[in-house]
C-alpha cells in the first residue's frame, strides 16, 4: 500500500536522452541539471555530439562561443547537424564583443531558456559567476556542457578525450574521413567511477561512433571498466 | 480594360492622413504633440518634427527636445473611430476599399477612374472629399496625401510623396519599379506605409532593413536588382516580400483564385447585442472556425472582409489586409475598430447587431507560416524562442544567431547563420532545409565530416604553412604545393609539426554578390597534437578557415 502511494518518478524526467555510442559513458542518459565540462583536441565535436541526443528528443541546444583558444572561430554548423544536433532547434550566441557582465546576463538567460547550453568561458570571467549558476541549472533541468573549462569552475563529472588519431589522410593524400579518440569519464559521487569508450568522433558520416562495442565488458558493480583496446589501424 | 496588366499588380488609389493617432487624440493645428506607446513616439505634429521629435524616439528624449510638447496617449480604438469618417465620405466615391489601419485606405482605380475621368481626376477628387470630411482636423499631422500607382507598396509611397508635395502623384502605369527604384531602401520598414507589417514581422522588417544598409543596398532599385533564389536563401520570408515590394509589386503575387462564396463563415446573434464585446466574442469564434479551415487546405487568410447587419436591416461592410496572414486576434480587433467606428457619427446603427460574416477575399498558400514542421510548437519551442528574444535584447541583435540553408561550398555549408531576430519562429523548419530547387551536390564542397569550429570572413585568421626546412610552402598556379608541409602556425600562435595532409583542392567560390568571386586551394593539415584544420592559400597567403575541434 504504501508503495502504491509513494510519489513515482519518471526516468525520462529527470534526464535527457544521450546518443547511442555515448551510453557506455552515459548508461542513465545525461542527468538534467548537472554540469559536464568536456576537455582535449577533440572538446567541441564531443560537446556537439553530447547535445545530439537530447536534439533529437526535441529539445533546444544554444552554442555559446565555441570557437576561442586564440583564435576566434564559429561554430561549424555542418559539423553539428552532421552530429545529430537538429538545426531547427539551435541558437548561437556569438559573445566576441561581449564584456564579462554581458556574458553572464546572456548565459544566465540562455540557462532559463534552453534545456543544453555548451558554452565555451570567456576570457575574463570569474568563476563566482559560473557558481551563480549551479542554483539556476538544477531549478531549470537544464544540462551544462563547458568546453575546456578552467580548473577552478564547478563540474558533475569531465569528459576528456586522448589517444586522438585520424584516419583517411596521409602524406598529400585522402581526405579526413574520422577521428578515433579514447573517451573518459570520470567525476564526483554516482559518476566517480570512470567510465571509458572508444569511438569515431565524428565518423565518416559525421556522427558519433562507437568503436566495436562488443569490447566493452559489462560493468561489474564496484569494480572499475576496463575496456580492451581494438588493435589501430594506421591511417 | 485598365491600364494595370492582367498579371501584374492591382492599380491601386492610396489616401494617407499622415501621422493619424495625433490626428485622432485631437492635437492642435499648430501643437507640438505626439502619441506615446511602451514609452516611445507613434506619431508625431509637424511642429513638434520641426523640434526633432520623430516617431521611434523615446519619451525622456522627446521631452528633451522639446520640452512643452504634448504628450497624448495610444488608443487604437480611438484612432479607428475617428478615422472612419474617411472610408465613410469615399464610399460616396467608390464602392470597395480596404482600410489597411487607421489613417490608410485604399481601393483598385480601375473602375472609378474610368468614371471620374482618369487617375489624376480622381486623386483631385478623393483629396477633396478627404479634406471635407476631415474638416478642421485635415491638415494637423501634416496634408493628405494621394497617390496612384501599381501595387500597394508603391501607391503607399506615391501617397507619402503626396503629402510632402501636398498635391496627388500619379505615377504611370507599369512604371512603380522605376518610380521606387532611387528611393532609399529604409522605406521598406516604413511602419506607416506598411502598416499590414505590423507585431513580430515589423522588428524583422527593422532588421532587414538595417542589415540592406550595412550591404551598401541603399536604393530600393539596388534591392529590387537581387536575385529571389539569393535572397530568399539569405534573408527568408521577410526577405522575399520586402524584395517584391522594393520591385514595384505587391508583397503577395496576386492571387490566382478568389475564394469561393462558401468558404464564408458567419452566424446570426439571437437576441442582437448592442456592445461591441459580445459582438467581438462572436467574431472570436467565427474567425477560428475560418482560420482552422483555411489551414486544413494549406491556404492563410490576407484580406478579409467583415459584415455586420443589425436587426433593422443596417449594413456595414469593410474589407481589412493583414501580409503575412491574419490570426484570429487580428481578425477580431478589425471587427472591433469596425463596430467603434460605426458606433458613432450620423449614420450610426439604431438597432443591436444581429449578424456577423466572415468573407475571405484573398488567400495565400500558407507555406513559411504554417505550424512547425513538428506539428505546433511545443512548450520547450516556445520557452527557447521567448529566451532567444530575451537574448537579442542583452546582447543585440547580431550576437544571436539561427542556422538557415544556404547551399555552397564553404567550411560550414550548406548551412549559413542569421540574426534570429529577422527568422520567423515558425518557419524554423522549412528553413534549414534545402528548398526543392536545391538539388544540389555541391561540386567541390567539403568532403564529410565536416569540422566543428569555423573561421568565416574576418575571423579567418592567418596561417603560415613550412616546409621541412622552414621555407614557406605555397600553392602553384596549377594547383601543386612547392613542397611538403612540415609546420603550421596559427596567427601568432609557435608552429605546430605536421603529421600527415590532405589535398590541395582548387575551390572556385562566387559569393550571392556575383562581382566577387573567389579562387582559392584547400589544405587538410593534422598536426601532431591531435588537431586537424582546413587551411587554405589565396593569392599566396594562407588562412585557416577551420578547425577540426
Amino acid at each position: 500500500m504504501r508503495a502504491a502511494v509513494q510519489p513515482v518518478s519518471w526516468a525520462g524526467d529527470q534526464t535527457l536522452p544521450v546518443a547511442e555510442a555515448l551510453l557506455p559513458l552515459f548508461p542513465d542518459g545525461l542527468r538534467r541539471g548537472e554540469v559536464l565540462a568536456v576537455e582535449g583536441p577533440a572538446a567541441v565535436s564531443c560537446a556537439l555530439a553530447l547535445a545530439a541526443g537530447p536534439s533529437a528528443a526535441g529539445v533546444w541546444t544554444i552554442a555559446v562561443g565555441l570557437g576561442g583558444a586564440g583564435v576566434v572561430g564559429g561554430l561549424g554548423i555542418g559539423a553539428a547537424v552532421g552530429m545529430g544536433v537538429a538545426p531547427e532547434r539551435l541558437v548561437v550566441l556569438d559573445p566576441t564583443r561581449l564584456d564579462p557582465p554581458a556574458w553572464a546576463a546572456a548565459l544566465t538567460a540562455a540557462v532559463d531558456g534552453f534545456d543544453v547550453v555548451l558554452v565555451r568561458p570567456a576570457v575574463g570571467v570569474s568563476p563566482a559567476v559560473w557558481r551563480r549558476l549551479g542554483p539556476r541549472l538544477r531549478d531549470r533541468g537544464g544540462v551544462l556542457v563547458g568546453v575546456d573549462l578552467p580548473g577552478g569552475w564547478e563540474r558533475a563529472s569531465t569528459v576528456r578525450a586522448t589517444d586522438v588519431s585520424w584516419e583517411g589522410v596521409g602524406r598529400g593524400h585522402g581526405h579526413l574521413q574520422a577521428r578515433r579518440v579514447l573517451l573518459e569519464r570520470a567525476g564526483r559521487g554516482a559518476a566517480s567511477r570512470p567510465r571509458r569508450a572508444e569511438v569515431l568522433l565524428p565518423g565518416p558520416d559525421g556522427r558519433v561512433t562507437l568503436v566495436e562495442p562488443s569490447a566493452v565488458p559489462q560493468a561489474v558493480p564496484g569494480a572499475p571498466v576496463v575496456v580492451e583496446l581494438p588493435a589501430r589501424r594506421v591511417g | 480594360m485598365g491600364p494595370s496588366r492582367a498579371d501584374g499588380p492591382p492599380r491601386l488609389l492610396t489616401v494617407w492622413c499622415p501621422q493619424w493617432p495625433v490626428v485622432a487624440a485631437g492635437a492642435g493645428a499648430e501643437e507640438a504633440a505626439v502619441v506615446l506607446h511602451a514609452n516611445r513616439v507613434v506619431a508625431a505634429t509637424p511642429a513638434a518634427q520641426a523640434e526633432g521629435v520623430l516617431p521611434g524616439l523615446r519619451r525622456r528624449d522627446a521631452q528633451r527636445a522639446c520640452p512643452t510638447v504634448t504628450l497624448l496617449v495610444h488608443d487604437p480604438v480611438r484612432d479607428a473611430r475617428a478615422f472612419e469618417a474617411v472610408p465613410r465620405a469615399l464610399e460616396d466615391v467608390v464602392a470597395r476599399l480596404e482600410v489597411a489601419r487607421p489613417g490608410l485606405v485604399r481601393f483598385t482605380t480601375r473602375g472609378p477612374s474610368r468614371y471620374h475621368g482618369g487617375d489624376e481626376a480622381l486623386a483631385q477628387r478623393v483629396g477633396e472629399v478627404v479634406r471635407a470630411a476631415l474638416g478642421a482636423r485635415a491638415g494637423v499631422g501634416g496634408p493628405v496625401g494621394v497617390g496612384v500607382a501599381d501595387g500597394r507598396f508603391a501607391s503607399a509611397i506615391a501617397a507619402r510623396r503626396a503629402s510632402e508635395g501636398a498635391r496627388p502623384v500619379v505615377v504611370a502605369a507599369g512604371g512603380s519599379g522605376a518610380f521606387l527604384a532611387p528611393l532609399p531602401s529604409a522605406l521598406l520598414a516604413d511602419v506607416a506605409l506598411v502598416p499590414e507589417l505590423d507585431g513580430p514581422t515589423r522588428v524583422e522588417r527593422l532588421a532587414l532593413v538595417d542589415l540592406l544598409a550595412r550591404l551598401g543596398l541603399h536604393a530600393l532599385g539596388s534591392v529590387a536588382a537581387l536575385d529571389p533564389v539569393d535572397v530568399v536563401g539569405r534573408f527568408g520570408t521577410v526577405g522575399r516580400l520586402a524584395h517584391r515590394q522594393a520591385a514595384g509589386l505587391d508583397e503577395l503575387p496576386p492571387a490566382a483564385d478568389v475564394p469561393p462564396p462558401e468558404w464564408a463563415v458567419g452566424t446570426e446573434i439571437e437576441p442582437p447585442v448592442h456592445e461591441a464585446g459580445p459582438v467581438a466574442f462572436v467574431a472570436k469564434s467565427l474567425a477560428d472556425d475560418l482560420l482552422a479551415r483555411l489551414a486544413g487546405r494549406g491556404l492563410a487568410c490576407v484580406q478579409v472582409a467583415v459584415v455586420v447587419e443589425t436587426e433593422h436591416g443596417e449594413r456595414r461592410v469593410r474589407s481589412w489586409r493583414r501580409v503575412p496572414a491574419f490570426s484570429a486576434a487580428a481578425v477580431v480587433e478589425r471587427v472591433r475598430w469596425q463596430l467603434d467606428g460605426w458606433g458613432v457619427g450620423t449614420d450610426a446603427p439604431s438597432g443591436g447587431v444581429c449578424l456577423v460574416r466572415l468573407v475571405p477575399e484573398e488567400v495565400v498558400p500558407a507555406s513559411g507560416h504554417q505550424l512547425s514542421f513538428w506539428g505546433g510548437s511545443t512548450q520547450a519551442d516556445e520557452r527557447a524562442w521567448r529566451a532567444t528574444a530575451r537574448l537579442v535584447g542583452h546582447v543585440g541583435a547580431a550576437a544571436v544567431l539561427v542556422p538557415v540553408w544556404r547551399g555552397g561550398r564553404g567550411p560550414g555549408a550548406p548551412w549559413g547563420l542569421v540574426e534570429a531576430a529577422t527568422a520567423d519562429p515558425e518557419g524554423r523548419a522549412a528553413a534549414v532545409r534545402p528548398p526543392v530547387a536545391d538539388h544540389g551536390p555541391w561540386p567541390g564542397r567539403l568532403p564529410d565530416p565536416l569540422p566543428a569550429l569555423v573561421f568565416a570572413g574576418d575571423d579567418r585568421s592567418p596561417a603560415v604553412v613550412g616546409g621541412i626546412r622552414g621555407e614557406a610552402i605555397m600553392v602553384s598556379g596549377r594547383g601543386g604545393l612547392s613542397g611538403d608541409p612540415a609546420t603550421l602556425a596559427v596567427a601568432a600562435a609557435a608552429p605546430r609539426r605536421i603529421s600527415a595532409w590532405a589535398g590541395p583542392w582548387p575551390v572556385e567560390e562566387r559569393w550571392w554578390d556575383a562581382s566577387t568571386a573567389r579562387r582559392q586551394a584547400r589544405l587538410q593539415v593534422v598536426t601532431d597534437d591531435g588537431s586537424a584544420w582546413l587551411v587554405a592559400c589565396e593569392q599566396g597567403r594562407w588562412w585557416v578557415e577551420a578547425c577540426y575541434a
